[in-house]
C-alpha cells in the first residue's frame, strides 16, 4: 500500500520530466542524420514493393479478380498501409536494456531521479511522435506521386478508430520488447529471443501476408492477439472491411493485453533488479 | 591469395571456430533460443508462401514445388551467415564505435578477420535444418536423384553461400562509404525482401540487376535455377564465373574502403 502511495506521490513529477526524456532521445536519435532519415523513412518500404510485384504475377496467374475478397488493388491498398503502420511500431532495437544489462550498466537507472518507465515511455513518446510524422510523411508523398493507386481512409471515424488501436497496440509492442530485454538479468544474452518475438509477430500481425487469406482456423487464434489488432485490423478499419464492432472487440483484447503486459513489465523489472550485480558506470 | 595465405586463413577459421564452441558452452539457452529462433523465420517464410499458393499454382512462373527449391537456398545462404558471418551485422555499430583498430595489424585479410571471427554452433544445427528442407524441396521438385543432381546441387550451394559473403560485403562497404548512417541495415532490409521472392516477379532489366549485378536474386534463384535445370550447363558456368568476378571485385572496393576508417571517430 505504501509503494502505491509513493508511486502515486512520485507521478507528477514523472510526468512533468516526460518531455525532457523525450527531447533526449529524440537528440539522441537524429545525432546521425543520414541513419536518421534511411530508417524513419524509408525503413519498411522495400518489402511492400516487392510483394506488390508477387501479387500482380499471382493475379496474372490465376487469371482471377479477386482472393478471398481482395482484388489487385485492394491488395496494394493493404500493403501501403500496412507500410505505414510498420513504421510505427517498435522493433528490437527499440531499446538498449538487454545489453546494459549484461554490460552492468544499468546502476545508473537505479540512483536517477526519475523512474526507469518514465525513461521508457519518454522514448515511446519520442519514437511514436517521430514515426507518426514520418508514416504521415510517407502517405503524403505516396497520395501525390500515386494519386490514383494510393489509398484513403474509409472514413475519419475509421481513421481515428485504427489510430486508437495502432497507439495500444504499439505500447503493447514496446512492453513485450521491455519484458524480453528484461529476461536477461537471468539469461544475460535474449538477442535471439527478441527476433524469435519479431518473426513471430510479423507474421501473425499480417504484416507478411494479409490474415484473410490464412486459413479460418489460423485467423480465429490470431483475432485474439495483439499483433492482429496492431496491424492486420486497424488496416482492415482504413480499408472498410471491418466495422464499430470488430474494433469494440479489438480495444476489449488491445486494453487487456496493455494491462497484462504492463503489470508483467513491472514484476519482472522489479525481481530482475533484486538479482542484478553490475558494477558498471 | 598464395598456397600459404590459403592455409593461414583455414588455419585462423579453425581457431575462430574453436572459440565459437567454447564461448557458446557459456550461454546454453542462447544456443537453443538461436536454434529455435531461426527457426521461426524458416517457419514464417514457409507458411507465408504456403498461404499464398494456397490460392494460386504459380507465381511468376514458379510452381509449389519448385519454390521450395528457392525457399530452401534461402535458408541455406542464411545458414551460412549465421555460422561464419554473425559479426557483420555489428559492423555498423563497431565502425561507429571505432572498435576495428585490431583487425588492421593482425596477420591476414581484414574482411576475413573481422567477417569471419564468430563462428556460431547454433549456426550449424540450423544449417542442418536448412539443409533438410532444401533436400525436401529438391526431393519433391525433381522426379529422379541422381549423382549429377546431387553434385549441382552441392555447386549451388557453394553458389549461395559466396554470393551471401558478396552481399553481406556489399552492405558492409555501403556502411564504410556513408559513415554512421545505419545504411548497411536498410540495405540489409531491402536485400531480404528481394531473396525470399523469386526475381522472376520484377521486369528484364530489373531481374538483370538482381541477378548479375547487385545479386541479391542470385542468393537464391541462379542456385535454385541450376538445380531445377532454368540454366543450360553452359549457362550455369558463365553465371557462377560471373558472380565469382563480381565477389573478387566486392572484396577489392572493401578493401579500399577500409582505408576510410579512422578509429579517431570512437
Amino acid at each position: 500500500m505504501s509503494r502505491a502511495r509513493a508511486l502515486a506521490a512520485s507521478l507528477p513529477e514523472e510526468l512533468h520530466l516526460l518531455p525532457y526524456v523525450a527531447a533526449y532521445e529524440w537528440r539522441k536519435a537524429t545525432a546521425f542524420r543520414a541513419g536518421f532519415v534511411l530508417n524513419a523513412l524509408l525503413r519498411g518500404v522495400p518489402r511492400p514493393v516487392v510483394m506488390t510485384l508477387v501479387y500482380l504475377a499471382m493475379f496474372r496467374s490465376t487469371g482471377a479478380a479477386e482472393i478471398r475478397g481482395y482484388t489487385f488493388v485492394d491488395l496494394v491498398h493493404f500493403l501501403v498501409w500496412t507500410a505505414a503502420i510498420q513504421k510505427c511500431i517498435p522493433d528490437w532495437r527499440s531499446l538498449d536494456l538487454a545489453e546494459q544489462i549484461f554490460d552492468g550498466y544499468v546502476t545508473k537507472y537505479l540512483v536517477m531521479p526519475v523512474s526507469y518507465f518514465t525513461l521508457l515511455w519518454g522514448r515511446f513518446l519520442q519514437f511514436t511522435a517521430v514515426q507518426l510524422l514520418a508514416a504521415a510523411a510517407f502517405w503524403c508523398a505516396g497520395a501525390l506521386v500515386l494519386h490514383s493507386w494510393w489509398p484513403q481512409p474509409v472514413s475519419a471515424v475509421a481513421l481515428a478508430q485504427a489510430a486508437t488501436l495502432l497507439a495500444l497496440g504499439t505500447g503493447c509492442y514496446l512492453l513485450t520488447y521491455f519484458i524480453l530485454n528484461c529476461l536477461a538479468f537471468w539469461l544475460d544474452v535474449v538477442w535471439s529471443l527478441l527476433n524469435m518475438f519479431m518473426f513471430v509477430a510479423a507474421f501473425m500481425s499480417g504484416m507478411l501476408v494479409p490474415v484473410a487469406l490464412m486459413p479460418r482456423a489460423v485467423r480465429g487464434v490470431l483475432e485474439v492477439t495483439f499483433p492482429y489488432w496492431t496491424v492486420n485490423a486497424p488496416v482492415e478499419l482504413l480499408l472498410g472491411r471491418l466495422g464499430p464492432a470488430d474494433f469494440r472487440f479489438g480495444l476489449a483484447v488491445l486494453a487487456t493485453s496493455f494491462v497484462a503486459l504492463h503489470g508483467l513489465a513491472f514484476v519482472t523489472w522489479r525481481r530482475g533488479l533484486r538479482r542484478y550485480a553490475g558494477v558498471g558506470t | 591469395m598464395s598456397a600459404n595465405a590459403f592455409v593461414q586463413h583455414l588455419r585462423i577459421a579453425g581457431q575462430y571456430a574453436r572459440i565459437g564452441v567454447i564461448r557458446k558452452s557459456q550461454f546454453r539457452v542462447e544456443f537453443w533460443s538461436q536454434v529455435v529462433m531461426d527457426c521461426c523465420w524458416y517457419a514464417s517464410h514457409v507458411a507465408v508462401f504456403e498461404v499464398l499458393y494456397a490460392h494460386v499454382d504459380d507465381i511468376a512462373g514458379w510452381n509449389r514445388e519448385q519454390f521450395r527449391v528457392l525457399l530452401g537456398f534461402l535458408f541455406v545462404s542464411d545458414a551460412f551467415m549465421m555460422v561464419w558471418l554473425g559479426q557483420m551485422w555489428r559492423f555498423w555499430r563497431d565502425l561507429k564505435d571505432g572498435k576495428l583498430d585490431s583487425f588492421r595489424v593482425r596477420p591476414g585479410a581484414t574482411l576475413f578477420l573481422y567477417g569471419f571471427q564468430q563462428f556460431s554452433v547454433e549456426g550449424c544445427v540450423n544449417m542442418a535444418v536448412a539443409m533438410t528442407y532444401l533436400a525436401y524441396g529438391i526431393g519433391r521438385a525433381c522426379e529422379h536423384v541422381t549423382l549429377g543432381l546431387v553434385l549441382v546441387t552441392l555447386i549451388a550451394v557453394a553458389v549461395s553461400w559466396w554470393v551471401r559473403t558478396i552481399l553481406v560485403t556489399f552492405y558492409g562497404l555501403v556502411d564504410l562509404w556513408l559513415l554512421g548512417s545505419d545504411a548497411g541495415q536498410f540495405v540489409n532490409e531491402a536485400i531480404h525482401a528481394v531473396a525470399d521472392r523469386p526475381a522472376d516477379v520484377f521486369g528484364a532489366r530489373v531481374r538483370t540487376f538482381l541477378l548479375y549485378i547487385l545479386p541479391v536474386g542470385a542468393l537464391t534463384q541462379v542456385p535454385a535455377g541450376m538445380v531445377l535445370g532454368r540454366y543450360t550447363p553452359l549457362g550455369a558456368v558463365v553465371a557462377v564465373g560471373w558472380l565469382g568476378m563480381l565477389g573478387v571485385g566486392m572484396f577489392a572496393a572493401w578493401n579500399r574502403g577500409f582505408r576510410r576508417y579512422e578509429s579517431a571517430m570512437g
